[in-house]
C-alpha cells in the first residue's frame, strides 16, 4: 500500500494562545505588543551547565561520572572557569514497608565539592519512577547533577543555567531557592528545546516565531503567562538573540527580575559564528561539562584494576541484568 | 618557559602540537621538548588548520561573512577554538651533552620551545672542519656556525642539487672561501661562470692558498693550456662519443706514436692497414673541433698538469676558469688534470691531503650514458684514496642510484620538481620521508644537509658570499716597501 | 730612435761551488761572454751575477776589472737583483758596483697607496726604456707584482724592455714543474722584450699580447744539474738586435770545458770494493780538460763513505778541469734515523717533536717556538735587531708555556 507522503506536509494552522496543562501557569493571549526589541551589549554572564554518563550500571549499583561547569565572560572575554568532577555511587537498600531506597554518595574528583550531603531517594519516588517502575539507581547521577548545577550557580554572578529554571526533583527546590539567595546578579535559564505548546497544537516556540514574522532581532516576546508556582520562580518568555539565527529560544528569568538586565550581554554573545543566536557562554558550559562515552569506559578501566578482578566479574554478572540491550545493538 | 607549542596527540614520527596562539611556527623550525633525562630536539615538517567548529559550520561562518550577512558576528575566544596543528618529528635527542638518535617519544602534553644555544652544545666543531652554514629554524638562521668533519665528508663526496636561482654558487663560494686556507684539502674547482676566482681572491690568504687558470687570464691567473703530450686516450672517456674502431684507433695511435701521438692524428697520418682511413678521418675531425689549439697546444705549458698536482697535493685550492670553453673541453679539460690526480694518489698509496673536485653538471659525467670514466671511478672507489666530488645538478635524478648512495653528503637546496625531490629523499642519509614540503619551501640560501656525518638532516642558511667574506676577511698586511 | 744592440745575460752565479777550478771556469765564462758584447750599446744582467750578496772578493774584483773595461768602452750595464745576490735590509754587492756608477739598477719605483708604480731608466743613447722588478727570497716579489700598476708601464711608449728575475708561470722547463712561477697575467703586456732570469734553462717565446720572453739560462753554472745539463746543452746568452723597432734575437755560446758524467751504483758492496770500482771508472773515462760529475748512490754492505779515498779517486781522473763528486745518495749499511711522513712540512715537523719526545719531556713548546724561529727577517729590518726580537718572543713563548 503507497504512503501518502503529503499527509505530512504541515497543515496551516492558527496560532492559537499559550497552553499550559499545570493551572498554576495562567496563559496570556499573544499579542504583538509583548515584543520588546533591543541591542546586543557586552555584558556580564556566567554560564551554568552539567553531564553526566555511567560507570557502572546494575540493578543494585550505579556509579555515574558527573561534571558541572561554569564560566564567567564579560563581553567577549573569558574571566574565570571552574569545573567540579565526582562520582555518584548509588546503592539499593532495603527500607521499611518492603520499600526500597536508592542512596547515593559522592565521592569529589576535581574541583570543589559542590554537594556536602548524601542523597537518599524512595525509588518510588514520582519525580523519579517513570510510567508506573521504579526508579533505577542510575536515576540518582542526573538527580546529583541538577542539584550540583544549583550549588554551583550559587557562586556566579548573572548565573543562565542550560534549561528553565523549572524544579522538577524532590527537594530541588530547596538547592534552586538557596542559588537565587546566594548568586548575585540576575538569575535566568535559556532552553535549547521546549515541549511547550499552543491551544492549536503548534510548539509555542515556533508559534511566537511566526508572530514575530520579519521583526528584526534581538527581540523578547513575552511573558507567555503568570507564573505561580511556588517550585517553578520563573517569568517565561521566548528570545530570539541574533538576526541570522535559525532558533529562537525558551527563555526564563528569576520571577521579578528584569529580563533586559540580562538579555543584551545574551544577544552579544549570541554573535559568535558557531552557533549564531545562542550565547557562546553555553555552548562553552555544553561542551566543557559534557562527559563523553569514552572518558565514561576509561573510568570504569580505572575502577576495575582499583576493584579487582574477583568482585568486577561479580559487577559483571549483576550489570548482565540491563545491558543485554547495548549488547544486541553492537551485534 | 617560553612555550610556542604543546604536545597533543600523534605518533613517532608524526607528533602533533599545537601551536600557542600569537606564535607562528613554520615549516623546518626546530623546537625543544625537555624531558627529566635531557632534550629532544624536534622539527615542524607540516602544518594544518585546526577547529573545535565542525567543517562544514565553518564553511556556513564563510558563507555568511563572504554573502555580508555576517556583520553582526564574530567569533569568540578565536585562539581557542581556531589554531594551527604542527606536525613534528623527532631529530635527535641530548643528554648528557650527546646526541642520540629518538627513539622514544616526548612526553604527551609537555610543552615544545625553541631551542637555545646551549640545546646545541653537542655540535662540536671538527678538527678538520667544513663550513656550510649556519643552523636554521624555519626561516631564521640560529648565530650557530654548522661544521661537518671536512676530511671525511670531502672524501665521501658531497651532492649539491638545486635549480636555478636557489644559491648553489653562493654556498660553493662559501664553502670553498672557507676552505681556502685549510691545510687538510687540496679542491679542484671547474669554474664555468668564471666566478669562483673573483670571490676567492678577495680572501687575505688567497696569494698563497690559491692558484687560478684562465685562457683568458687576468691579474694572477695563469694562462690555461694544455700542452697535446698531456693527453692521454682514456682521458676522453666521459667527454665525447667515440665508437669502439674510434677508440681502438685513439689507443693505438697513443701506443704507436706516444707523446706525439695527438699531433699526428691531427696531421692524419695513418696508422697502416690496422685502421681505415675513414675512422682517421672522423677522429681528426672530432679532435680537431675540441683540439682548437687555444687551450690545448702543441708547444709550451709541459708542466702544467703537474703543478696542478702538486698544488692541489699541497692543500691549495685550484680554479679553472673554463667559462669560455665548449662543455666538451672543459670536460677533457677536468678529465685530464683529473686522471692525473687520481694516477698519482693510487701511486702513492695515501689518501692526505684530502683532494675534492667540484664539478658541475654533474650528470654529464655521472650518469649512465656518460659511460664509465674517472669521475664516476672517483664516485665509485675515490674515497680509498682520498679524491672526492662535489658534484653540482639541477637533475640529480639522472645521476645512478647507486652512484647517489656514494655521494654522502648532501646539501639540498629549493628544488619545485617533485622527481627531483624523490631522488633526493630516497637517498638521503637520513629520512628525509616527511621533508618533501620543506625542501619545496627552501627559499634562496636555505638548505637541508643530509650527511652520514651528521647526527640528523641539519637545516642551514647560507650567509651571502659578499657579506660573510667581509666578515671573515683579515686587514691586509701592512705593505713592504719596494726596495 | 735608431737600431742598436744589447746582451742578455743572467745567472753568472760568480763565486759559486766550492772548487776553485769550477770558480775559475765561471769567471772565465762570464770574460769570454763580455769580449763577446762587443757590438752591444749596452748589457742587461737579469739577476744573480753573483752567488751570494757578499761574495769572495777575489771574484768580485775580477769581474769588476773586466766590466770596468766595457764601461770605459761606454757601454753600460743594467741590472736587477737576483734571489742570490740579494740580502733584505742590508747592503749587498750588487749596491756596492751601483755607487760606484758601474751599472744601473733598474728596479726602480714606489707604492703609491696599494699600487706598485715602477720608473723607467731610459738608456740615453739607444732611448730604449728600461723596468725591472727584481727577486726576493723565496719568491715573495710575486706579491709585489700582484701590486704593479700595469696600465702605467703599458701606457709607455718606446722601445721598452722589462727585466726581472723570476720564473714565468707559462714557461716553466720540466725540471721546475711544482715550482711557483709569476704567471703571465701579472705582467705588463706590450713591452718589446721581456728579459727573464733565474730559469736556468734557455727559452726563447713569443707571447700573444705580450713580446717576446728570453730565459738565457745559466751563463756558466752554478750547481750540479746545470753542470749535467752543460753536456747536452750549450750555455751562454742572448744578443738582441733591435731594427725598426723590433727585437731579433742570436743566442751566444760561451765555451768553457766539455763534461763526462760518469754513474755508479755502490749498493751490496763494500766501501773497498767501491773503491776499486771508482778508480777503474775513472781510468777508463776521457777526462782530460773537462769537467767530470761522478754520481756515486746506493747502500754499502759493508763499511762506510768516508772510507772510499775520494781524493784518489778525484786523483784518478786524469787531466781532469774538475772532479765534482755527488754521493748524497750514497749511504752506509743500516742508516739508522727516524723516518717519518706526513702530508705538509707542518705536520711531519710535528710527528718528528712527538717521535723524539718519545713521552719523556714536553713536546709543546717546540710547534711555536719553531714556527717564531722560522720567521723570515723582513725587508729593511736590521740583522741585530731581527735576532734581539725573535730572541725575545722565543723567551715569550717558553715564558707563557711554563
Amino acid at each position: 500500500m503507497a504512503f501518502d507522503f503529503a499527509k505530512l506536509s504541515p497543515k496551516k494552522t492558527a496560532l492559537g494562545a499559550p497552553h499550559f496543562s499545570d493551572p498554576r501557569y495562567s496563559p496570556l493571549a499573544f499579542d504583538e505588543a509583548r515584543f520588546q526589541s533591543f541591542e546586543a551589549e557586552a555584558g556580564r554572564l556566567t554560564c551554568v551547565d552539567g553531564g553526566n554518563a555511567s560507570v557502572i550500571n546494575t540493578p543494585n549499583l550505579s556509579v555515574q561520572l558527573v561534571r558541572v561547569y561554569r564560566n564567567e565572560f564579560d563581553g567577549g572575554e573569558r574571566k574565570t572557569s571552574e569545573e567540579s568532577e565526582f562520582l555518584v555511587i548509588t546503592r539499593v537498600e532495603p527500607a521499611s514497608g518492603g520499600q526500597m531506597l536508592l542512596k547515593a554518595e559522592t565521592m569529589p574528583l576535581n574541583g570543589p565539592k559542590l554537594l556536602q550531603e548524601d542523597l537518599a531517594f524512595d525509588w518510588a519516588d514520582a519525580t523519579l519512577a517513570q510510567g508506573g517502575f521504579k526508579a533505577s539507581p542510575s536515576a540518582l547521577g542526573a538527580v546529583a547533577r541538577r542539584f550540583a548545577e544549583w550549588k554551583m550557580a550559587c557562586r556566579c554572578f548573572n548565573p543562565v543555567r542550560d534549561g528553565t529554571l523549572q524544579t522538577s526533583v524532590t527537594n530541588e527546590s530547596i538547592f534552586s531557592r538557596k542559588a537565587y539567595a546566594e548568586s548575585k546578579g540576575v538569575f535566568s535559564a535559556l532552553a535549547k528545546t521546549s515541549s511547550l505548546y499552543t491551544t492549536t497544537g503548534l510548539p509555542l516556540v515556533s508559534a511566537v516565531a511566526r508572530l514575530a514574522g520579519k521583526r528584526a532581532a534581538p527581540w523578547v516576546y513575552g511573558p507567555l503567562c503568570v507564573n505561580s508556582q511556588p517550585d517553578h520562580e520563573a517569568d517565561l518568555f521566548v528570545a530570539k538573540l541574533h538576526e541570522n539565527a535559525t532558533h529562537c529560544f525558551r527563555f526564563e528569568v528569576k520571577r521579578g527580575c528584569d529580563a533586559l538586565s540580562v538579555l543584551p550581554a545574551l544577544a552579544f554573545q549570541a554573535s559568535d559564528l558557531a552557533f549564531l543566536g545562542y550565547p557562546y557562554g553555553l555552548v562553552d558550559a555544553d561542551k566543557r561539562a559534557r562527559v563523553p562515552f569514552e572518558e565514561a569506559r576509561q573510568m570504569q578501566g580505572v575502577m576495575r584494576q582499583e576493584i579487582g578482578e574477583g568482585a568486577w566479574r561479580e559487577i559483571e554478572l549483576d550489570s548482565c541484568a540491563v545491558d543485554a540491550h547495548d549488547f544486541l545493538d553492537r551485534v | 618557559m617560553e612555550f610556542v607549542g604543546q604536545i597533543v596527540s600523534g605518533a613517532f614520527g608524526e607528533i602533533l602540537a599545537r601551536q600557542k596562539s600569537g606564535e607562528e611556527l613554520e615549516i623546518g623550525e626546530l623546537l625543544a621538548c625537555d624531558e627529566p633525562n635531557g632534550i629532544q630536539l624536534l622539527q615542524v615538517y607540516d602544518l594544518e588548520y585546526g577547529s573545535q567548529i565542525q567543517p562544514e559550520t565553518i564553511e556556513l561562518m564563510s558563507g555568511l561573512r563572504l554573502e555580508g550577512k555576517g556583520e553582526k558576528t564574530s567569533f569568540f575566544e578565536e585562539e581557542l577554538r581556531h589554531y594551527v596543528l604542527a606536525k613534528v618529528k623527532g631529530l635527535v635527542t641530548v643528554r648528557g651533552g650527546k646526541a642520540v638518535s629518538t627513539k622514544t617519544l616526548p612526553k604527551f602534553f609537555n610543552g615544545l620551545r625553541r631551542i637555545r644555544d646551549a640545546d646545541l652544545s653537542f655540535l662540536d666543531k671538527p678538527e678538520k672542519p667544513l663550513f656550510l652554514g649556519r643552523l636554521r629554524s624555519g626561516s631564521k638562521a640560529i648565530d650557530k656556525r654548522i661544521e661537518l668533519d671536512g676530511e671525511k665528508v670531502l672524501s665521501h663526496h658531497v651532492l649539491v642539487p638545486a635549480t636555478t636561482g636557489r644559491g648553489k654558487s653562493n654556498l660553493v663560494k662559501v664553502m670553498l672561501y672557507e676552505l681556502l686556507d685549510k691545510d687538510y684539502c687540496g679542491v679542484l674547482v671547474m669554474d664555468p661562470h668564471n666566478e669562483y676566482h673573483k670571490s676567492l681572491k678577495k680572501h687575505a690568504k688567497a696569494g698563497e692558498w690559491l692558484k687560478s687558470y684562465s685562457p683568458n687570464p687576468e691579474g694572477g691567473q695563469v694562462s690555461l693550456r694544455v700542452n697535446y703530450a698531456a693527453l692521454k686516450p682514456w682521458h676522453f672517456n666521459g667527454v665525447m662519443p667515440f665508437s669502439e674502431a674510434q677508440q681502438q684507433t685513439l689507443h693505438l695511435a697513443y701506443k704507436t706514436w706516444e707523446k706525439d701521438w695527438i699531433t699526428r692524428l691531427l696531421a692524419g697520418d695513418s696508422l697502416g692497414d690496422k685502421v681505415q682511413d675513414v675512422t682517421l678521418n672522423v677522429l681528426q675531425r672530432k679532435l680537431g673541433l675540441i683540439l682548437d689549439g687555444r687551450v690545448f697546444v702543441k708547444n709550451g705549458s709541459e708542466t702544467i698538469v703537474d703543478d696542478v698536482t702538486g698544488h692541489l697535493l699541497d692543500s691549495k685550492k685550484v680554479v679553472i676558469d673554463t667559462s669560455r670553453l665548449g662543455s666538451e673541453a672543459e670536460l677533457l679539460v677536468a678529465s685530464v688534470f683529473t686522471n692525473a690526480l687520481f694516477n698519482r694518489r693510487k701511486a702513492a698509496q695515501t689518501d692526505k691531503p684530502v683532494v675534492s673536485i667540484v664539478l658541475e653538471e654533474a650528470p654529464r659525467v655521472l650518469s649512465e650514458a656518460a659511460g664509465a670514466n674517472v669521475f664516476s671511478s672517483i664516485a665509485r672507489e675515490g674515497r680509498k684514496f682520498g679524491v672526492g666530488l662535489i658534484a653540482i645538478t639541477q637533475l640529480a635524478s639522472l645521476i645512478p642510484r647507486e652512484v647517489l648512495a656514494n655521494l654522502n653528503t648532501k646539501i639540498i637546496l629549493g628544488n619545485e620538481m617533485k622527481q627531483e625531490r624523490e631522488a633526493l629523499i630516497a637517498s638521503a642519509s637520513q629520512d628525509l620521508s616527511t621533508d618533501d614540503k620543506a625542501i619545496a619551501a627552501l627559499d634562496k640560501g636555505e638548505a637541508i644537509v643530509s650527511s652520514v656525518f651528521s647526527r640528523f638532516a641539519v637545516p642551514i642558511s647560507i650567509p651571502l658570499f659578499e657579506e660573510h667574506a667581509s666578515a671573515a676577511a683579515a686587514s691586509a698586511p701592512a705593505r713592504k716597501a719596494f726596495v | 730612435m735608431g737600431d742598436f744592440v744589447f746582451a742578455h745575460l743572467s745567472d753568472v752565479h760568480l763565486g759559486a761551488f766550492r772548487e776553485p777550478e769550477l770558480r775559475e771556469l765561471n769567471c772565465l765564462a762570464f770574460e769570454r761572454a763580455l769580449d763577446a758584447c762587443g757590438t752591444a750599446d749596452f748589457i742587461i744582467i737579469a739577476g744573480d751575477l753573483f752567488d751570494s750578496p757578499l761574495p769572495d772578493l777575489s771574484v768580485a774584483d775580477r769581474a769588476v776589472r773586466k766590466m770596468r773595461i766595457l764601461r770605459e768602452q761606454g757601454k753600460r750595464f743594467y741590472v736587477v737583483y737576483g734571489s742570490h745576490d740579494y740580502s733584505p735590509g742590508e747592503k749587498n754587492v750588487i749596491d756596492l758596483l751601483e755607487s760606484t756608477g758601474l751599472i744601473t739598477k733598474v728596479s726602480l719605483g714606489e707604492y703609491e697607496g696599494e699600487a706598485l708604480r715602477l720608473r723607467f731608466i731610459e738608456d740615453a743613447e739607444t732611448g730604449a726604456k728600461i723596468a725591472g722588478m727584481s727577486a726576493r727570497k723565496r719568491g715573495l716579489e710575486r706579491e709585489h707584482f700582484g701590486c704593479l700598476d700595469r696600465k702605467a708601464l703599458e701606457a709607455e711608449d718606446g722601445f721598452k724592455i722589462f727585466v726581472f728575475h723570476s720564473g714565468v708561470e707559462e714557461h716553466k722547463p720540466d725540471f721546475l714543474k711544482g715550482v711557483d712561477g709569476v704567471p703571465l697575467s701579472l705582467f705588463p703586456k706590450g713591452f718589446d722584450y721581456y728579459a727573464g732570469g733565474h730559469v736556468h734553462a734557455r727559452i726563447d717565446a713569443e707571447e700573444k699580447g705580450y713580446g717576446r720572453i728570453v730565459f738565457p739560462g745559466p751563463l756558466f753554472a752554478a750547481d750540479y744539474r746545470d753542470l749535467e745539463d752543460l753536456r747536452e746543452n750549450k750555455h751562454g746568452f742572448y744578443l738582441v738586435r733591435v731594427a725598426g723597432g723590433k727585437a731579433k734575437t742570436e743566442f751566444k755560446p760561451v765555451e768553457t770545458a766539455g763534461v763526462e758524467v760518469v754513474e755508479c751504483g755502490a749498493t751490496g758492496k763494500s766501501a773497498a770494493d767501491l773503491r776499486e770500482e771508482l778508480l777503474e771508472k775513472a781510468r777508463a773515462c776521457e777526462a782530460k780538460g773537462k769537467i767530470v760529475l761522478l754520481k756515486v748512490h746506493g747502500e754499502l754492505s759493508s763499511g762506510s763513505p768516508g772510507e772510499v779515498d775520494w781524493n784518489a779517486v778525484r786523483a784518478a781522473f786524469e787531466g781532469a778541469a774538475c772532479v765534482k763528486v755527488n754521493r748524497s745518495g750514497l749511504s752506509a749499511p743500516l742508516a739508522s734515523g727516524v723516518k717519518i711522513e706526513g702530508n705538509s712540512r707542518r705536520e711531519v715537523e710535528e710527528k718528528l717533536f712527538h717521535e723524539l719526545a718519545e713521552g719523556k719531556w714536553d713536546e709543546k713548546p717546540c710547534r711555536p717556538l719553531l714556527d717564531e724561529l722560522k720567521a723570515a727577517r723582513p725587508e729593511g729590518e736590521a740583522k741585530q735587531g731581527f735576532e734581539e726580537r725573535v730572541a725575545a718572543k722565543a723567551e715569550k713563548v717558553l715564558e707563557a708555556l711554563k
